[in-house]
């Protein structure tokens, strides 16, 4: 069995992407340059090099998850479907935005929030204190 | 344009591919081996190609980077196939002539 997951990125989620990078490590010069002195050991680095990269030359990012655990079933709960609904419809989303829209108790929507991360149905990312949800999930396929 | 593909195979591990493509070729790459743990993705072994020459970086499950292997190129579907093989092993097998 494979649950397929297909999400893409539009220009807002790329920008916050970029600003994740840029105060977790720093600008495309600086990537660029850490990796050359580390020699590409630190993976979050060469990770960040490749998005930064793609980001110059404005080209698209295309994603595809293939969930091939079972237990992926438990994760999916109206609730959380909710939240993947709210973080298409207004993302780029902070967790407390989204909380608000949802109209739920921060906590647990942090927890579902990390629930569906752990099996990537919506990928998060830290941007300064807040964590925003980045990206629009196209659809689900389920492959038997 | 990049390409990003991510498959879980079980509850907290994953495999990961990064391809970076100019055109129609793909001019670099980054495989990597994952664990989750807490809340964070940690790496546990890494084949890339970011330097020029295809190797694979060996961590520990803290994320610590350990040590560089000679590995030989080989497509994302092989890496699959080596690391379902070896799960966690991986990091203690010398896999320089698989």
């Amino acid at each position: 069995m494979e649950f397929v997951v297909k999400r893409v990125y539009t220009e807002d989620d790329v920008k916050v992407l970029k600003r994740s990078i840029r105060k977790r490590i720093g600008r495309f010069e600086k990537v660029s340059k850490i990796l050359k002195i580390r020699k590409c050991t630190d993976p979050d680095v060469g990770e960040a090099y490749l998005y930064l990269l793609n980001m110059q030359d404005g080209e698209e990012i295309r994603e595809e998850i293939i969930i091939e655990d079972k237990k992926i079933f438990s994760a999916l709960t109206p609730k959380r479907f909710e939240i993947i609904e709210v973080s298409n419809k207004f993302g780029p989303i902070s967790i407390r935005e989204l909380a608000r829209r949802a109209n739920r108790n921060y906590k647990n929507v942090y927890d579902d929030v990390f629930s569906l991360y752990r099996f990537f149905l919506i990928n998060v990312v830290r941007s300064g204190k807040e964590k925003f949800i980045i990206g629009k999930t196209k659809g689900f396929n389920i492959q038997v | 344009m990049l390409n990003i593909k991510k498959i879980l195979i079980s509850r907290g591990e994953m495999i990961e591919s990064i391809e970076y493509f100019t055109g129609k070729r793909m001019k670099f790459y980054i495989y990597s081996y994952k664990i989750l743990k807490g809340r964070k993705w940690i790496t546990l072994a890494r084949w890339d190609n970011l330097d020029g020459m295809e190797h694979m970086d060996v961590y520990d499950e803290n994320g610590n980077y350990m040590s560089t292997k000679d590995f030989p190129k080989r497509n994302f579907d092989n890496i699959v196939k080596i690391v379902k093989t070896f799960r966690r092993n991986i990091i203690a097998m010398d896999l320089s002539n698989i």
